[in-house]
């Protein structure tokens, strides 16, 4: 059976390490992204490079999006040159950026009046892992539509969860992100608790390392803390959106989350504070600050 | 060898007291409930009537128990260890308290010409038995030093912290990341139920996600299965929580997370989910969320 033709949107630190896996699993592919620049490496690697959402549409049978936040989608999605403009019968659309269950559904239902399918799959996983094609993908939407699509799912992630209707994917993924912004914060806690008692904080890190709650991210985040180095895996800024999301979402179910809307409120002073294209660690700053630590130390 | 004693033969205490006596030390043991001591004498520990005659018998005393105030009660008293003990007696607390709770118990005990290490543990009952606990130790380097044989008979990690207080201020910062485990895997749990997903398929994601602990995996098998027999009791990490924000308001440190971590559990506690494990946690956070925890 011949592969797919699949059109690829948005080729940030995400998307353009998916599409390039895509591309060289020997799908034929076109691609977007407002920066043209970003296309070149796709189009060394044969991906026809598209001048709009709706030419990429209009080429492919399924259409990946990965994208900033809703808004962007909103822009890729809308007007004579969108994804919808260039709808056609038995096209799917996978959204797979990070956007609150609400979000997901109105994309869903503007997808579904312009007459195609769409699921959402945001993803678990850092750049290391869109590179390897291990990433964790939360699926929500049509069950068959994601079934007759998993083979080209598979070549992005190596977990692959269907959760039910749009919306599902959306929330396991904001569930996910709870997660990761508490451990980082919960360590910020720590470190500074054990810095202002006088433990230096390479020692502090040996033993969270040799404890049984370390985890993948907290392996990862303890040198940021130690070093003071914050260049970005997952920005501030990023975080800050995901919170959010998270918040609002809370408070739309009806679902109490004081730990989240207490690290909305941190993040929020991250990002007053300057700190918004650096890692997500640096709420290590905002905390030390709060205790009179210079930088953090 | 030198002749230990043993104070506190909970869960954690009668594995780690094994270990010693497996290493050959000549033990004696004591705790407030006698029962608990059948399983060591058959490994030829010696038990104790009173904690007066454990110290006695002991040149290196060990107290594992509850919170600071068990330490005082079995230190105190005619029939307590300071009663039993001569100078000279080094006390070893693996409690866990905080960094000012241990200086006074030092200042006691040096009152009567006795040493102290501090040295609380990380790990559960697994790694107690397997004598692979994690072990910070606060108090004099060279008293330490002279101590490593005994204390790796319990513990594979063993780290010295510096002077007393920074075992203990390094055991809260640790626990201060196992209660923000338990309180954010709850949260997660309760909006991914609250938006009407399985909550076993979350389950799945989050043990495959990066944020999966080896903590987080044994928990996620306790929320989904609506399952809080105690392994962690939720009233011991209520009162290290507690402890957490006593030393930090001394040291001049904000952890606002933990502030709040500390009062969901002091809602939990009040209504009566102090014996359970701290992931019942998740019950209050169900119940502020108007659902239940089989959501």
């Amino acid at each position: 059976m011949d592969k797919k033709h699949v059109g690829f949107i948005g080729l940030g630190l995400m998307g353009r390490p998916m599409s390039t896996n895509l591309a060289k699993a020997g799908y034929p592919l076109t691609v977007f992204d407002k920066l043209a620049e970003k296309m070149a490496p796709l189009r060394e690697l044969g991906a026809q490079a598209a001048g709009s959402a709706m030419e990429v549409a209009e080429k492919s049978e399924v259409v990946i999006s990965m994208l900033n936040d809703a808004p962007a989608i909103d822009r890729a999605l809308s007007g004579p040159q969108g994804l919808l403009a260039g709808a056609h019968p038995g096209l799917v659309w996978v959204d797979m950026s990070t956007v609150g269950p609400d979000q997901s559904r109105e994309f869903a239902d503007r997808a579904a009046a312009a007459g195609i399918q769409k699921l959402e799959a945001p993803v678990f996983g850092s750049t290391g892992n869109a590179e390897a094609g291990t990433l964790g993908l939360m699926v929500g939407g049509d069950q068959a539509a994601f079934e007759a699509n998993r083979d080209v799912l598979g070549v992005l992630g190596k977990h692959l969860f269907y959760l039910g209707p749009n919306g599902t994917g959306a929330t396991a993924k904001l569930a996910c992100n709870l997660m990761v912004a508490a451990q980082v914060f919960s360590m910020a806690e720590a470190m500074v608790l054990a810095a202002k008692g006088g433990i230096p904080l390479a020692q502090m890190g040996e033993i969270i390392a040799a404890s049984g709650f370390v985890s993948a991210l907290i392996t990862r985040k303890i040198p940021n803390m130690v070093s003071g180095d914050y260049s970005p895996a997952f920005s501030v800024k990023n975080v800050h959106k995901d919170l959010e999301l998270m918040v609002h979402t809370a408070h739309q179910q009806g679902a109490a989350l004081p730990m989240a809307a207490l690290m909305h409120q941190m993040y929020c002073a991250a990002m007053a504070g300057g700190m918004a294209d650096q890692d997500f660690a640096a709420i290590f700053r905002v905390v030390g600050g709060l205790a009179g630590l210079n930088g953090g130390r | 060898m030198k002749a230990v004693g043993f104070v506190g033969l909970g869960l954690m205490g009668a594995p780690m007291a094994a270990n010693v006596a497996r290493a050959g030390y000549p033990l004696t043991i004591y705790n407030r409930t006698a029962g608990k001591a059948a399983r060591l004498s058959e490994l030829g520990a010696h038990p104790a009537d009173t904690p007066a005659e454990l110290a006695a018998h002991s040149e290196v005393v060990i107290t594992m128990l509850t919170d600071a105030p068990a330490v005082e009660q079995v230190l105190h008293g005619k029939d307590g260890l300071l009663a039993g003990g001569r100078p000279g007696t080094l006390l070893i607390d693996m409690s866990t308290v905080s960094p000012v709770q241990s200086l006074s118990l030092q200042a006691e005990v040096g009152g009567k010409r006795w040493a102290m290490l501090e040295a609380p543990v990380f790990g559960s009952t697994g790694p107690a038995r397997d004598g692979t606990l994690g072990i910070m130790v606060g108090g004099d380097q060279g008293l330490f030093e002279s101590q490593l044989d005994l204390l790796q008979a319990m513990g594979k990690y063993v780290f010295y912290m510096g002077p007393m207080g920074a075992g203990a201020l390094t055991k809260l910062a640790f626990n201060l990341m196992v209660a923000a485990q338990f309180h954010s895997l709850a949260e997660a749990m309760a909006l991914a139920g609250k938006g009407g997903v399985d909550l076993r398929r979350v389950g799945e994601v989050l043990a495959a996600a990066a944020v999966a602990s080896e903590l987080v995996r044994r928990k996620i098998g306790s929320l989904t299965a609506a399952d809080f027999a105690p392994g962690f009791p939720l009233k011991h990490l209520h009162k290290d929580l507690g402890l957490m924000l006593d030393t930090a308001r001394r040291l001049g440190v904000p952890i606002p997370a933990t502030a709040a971590i500390h009062e969901a559990f002091s809602a939990a506690r009040t209504r009566g989910l102090g014996e359970s494990d701290s992931s019942a946690i998740y019950c209050l956070l169900t119940e502020l969320s108007g659902s239940t925890p089989n959501a």
